[in-house]
């Protein structure tokens, strides 16, 4: 149980609040936060978070395959011989990323070229691979599901924050609708692969000083 | 007796995941026929022929002939302006690939149409080709001894550029004359004098 030891639940408050379920979940979306908190998966982050559109996909693609994969490998650890478990994951993640990406073809041709190459590269996404290694490998499905969705929840906050900023500085409009007037000139540069970085660190920064605030 | 079992569960899981893609592409295949449809649309529409959503595929194969020459497919109109052909190529625009669809009049000298099916061109500059306004341009257009896309427009085989665009209206320009060689090889037609 290597991620659960350190895990500190409550022993007051509501049951659900008090399940390991649940912190579990939190420890994923909050402490373990892909972005802001173990800052993996930053490649795709920067690429598809000029769109708030582009964001919610992407992130729900990851998560699909976060959370399928997850219960996965929990279930099936005891088969796992251990000298090849890598090589399982990549298996399992890579034929996961590559029905997701058929699937959004079909169903989402425009946001599906709109994310290019992004999607398909989910397969060397470390934060699938790491929550395999690191939770589902060693831990019950059912937490390996709540693991899964807090950790995927996390990231696809964290995109939708980072688009929100940018789609609305950048274009002026939140989903594709007009927020700000036409004649207000947009920050362009937070629209350009450049301006994710800046976005992207200014937003780790803020979460970064608001978590030492809350540890003390 | 290890190494046996790892061998085992690589076959096993391999041939699962194997199974698992195999299906998705049938799947995908099917649905692709959606594309296919789009396609249809787009050429009916670039030829002015009136047709229900729902019957797109119907009214397109009553009124085209399709004919694959190598690996492209060349759609040979049956009624209107009978004998042009229209057919997809592909080609590098400025920051990516410019899908463009396009359409000969039934001697092969002028373009009977042109539409750009897919491009990810500078917005507001490059990315103006899909609009109306420039696709237009090319009808009618003559392609001997080769289409030109030049400032001023002033010979029969020229067309306007759009202003700031030069590399992408020089794309399209390669793109358009690379594709009437292909097509006049696929119909075995001489090249062009001069």
């Amino acid at each position: 149980m290597a991620e659960t030891r350190g895990l500190k639940v409550p022993k007051k408050g509501y049951r659900l609040f008090r399940s390991k379920d649940w912190n579990v979940f939190i420890e994923g979306l909050w402490h373990n936060n892909p972005i802001f908190g173990m800052v993996l998966g930053l490649c795709s982050a920067l690429a598809v978070t000029n769109l708030m559109l582009n964001a919610l996909v992407m992130s729900l693609s990851v998560t699909v395959v976060l959370l399928v994969n997850s219960i996965i490998i929990s279930s099936i650890k005891h088969l796992i011989p251990d000298r090849v478990r890598m090589i399982a994951y990549m298996f399992i993640i890579s034929s996961l990323v590559i029905a997701v990406d058929l699937v959004l073809k079909v169903f989402l041709p425009d946001i599906s070229r709109a994310l290019g190459p992004y999607v398909a590269l989910i397969i060397t996404n470390c934060i699938i691979m790491g929550r395999a290694e690191s939770f589902a490998i060693n831990n019950s499905v059912k937490l390996a599901i709540s693991d899964a969705l807090g950790v995927g929840m996390g990231y696809g906050l964290s995109l939708m924050m980072l688009a929100f900023f940018r789609e609305l500085a950048g274009f002026g409009t939140l989903f594709g609708f007009r927020v700000i007037p036409e004649t207000v000139t947009p920050a362009a540069l937070l629209s350009i692969p450049p301006g994710a970085f800046f976005a992207l660190g200014t937003y780790i920064l803020v979460i970064t000083t608001i978590r030492k605030r809350g540890a003390k | 007796m290890k190494s046996v079992r790892i061998i085992l569960f690589l076959v096993i899981t391999s041939s699962l995941c194997t199974l698992l893609l195999a299906g998705a592409q049938l799947g995908y295949e099917k649905a692709s026929a959606v594309f296919n449809v789009r396609l249809y649309g787009t050429i009916l529409e670039l030829f002015s022929i009136e047709a229900a959503e729902d019957d797109i595929e119907k009214v397109f194969l009553e009124n085209f002939e399709t004919r694959t020459i190598g690996s492209t497919v060349y759609y040979i109109s049956k009624t209107v302006e009978k004998g042009s052909v229209v057919f997809k190529t592909i080609g590098a625009g400025l920051w990516s690939q410019i899908e463009l669809l396009l359409a000969f009049s039934p001697d092969f000298e002028k373009m009977y149409g042109l539409r750009v099916i897919s491009q990810a061109e500078t917005p507001g500059l490059g990315a103006r080709i899909t609009e109306m306004e420039f696709l237009e341009r090319f009808r009618g257009v003559e392609v001997r001894p080769e289409l030109k896309v030049v400032k001023f427009a002033s010979r029969p085989n020229e067309v306007d550029a759009i202003t700031g665009a030069s590399v992408t209206s020089r794309s399209v320009e390669k793109i358009i004359n690379r594709g009437v060689i292909e097509m006049d090889q696929a119909f075995g037609r001489d090249e062009g004098e001069e």
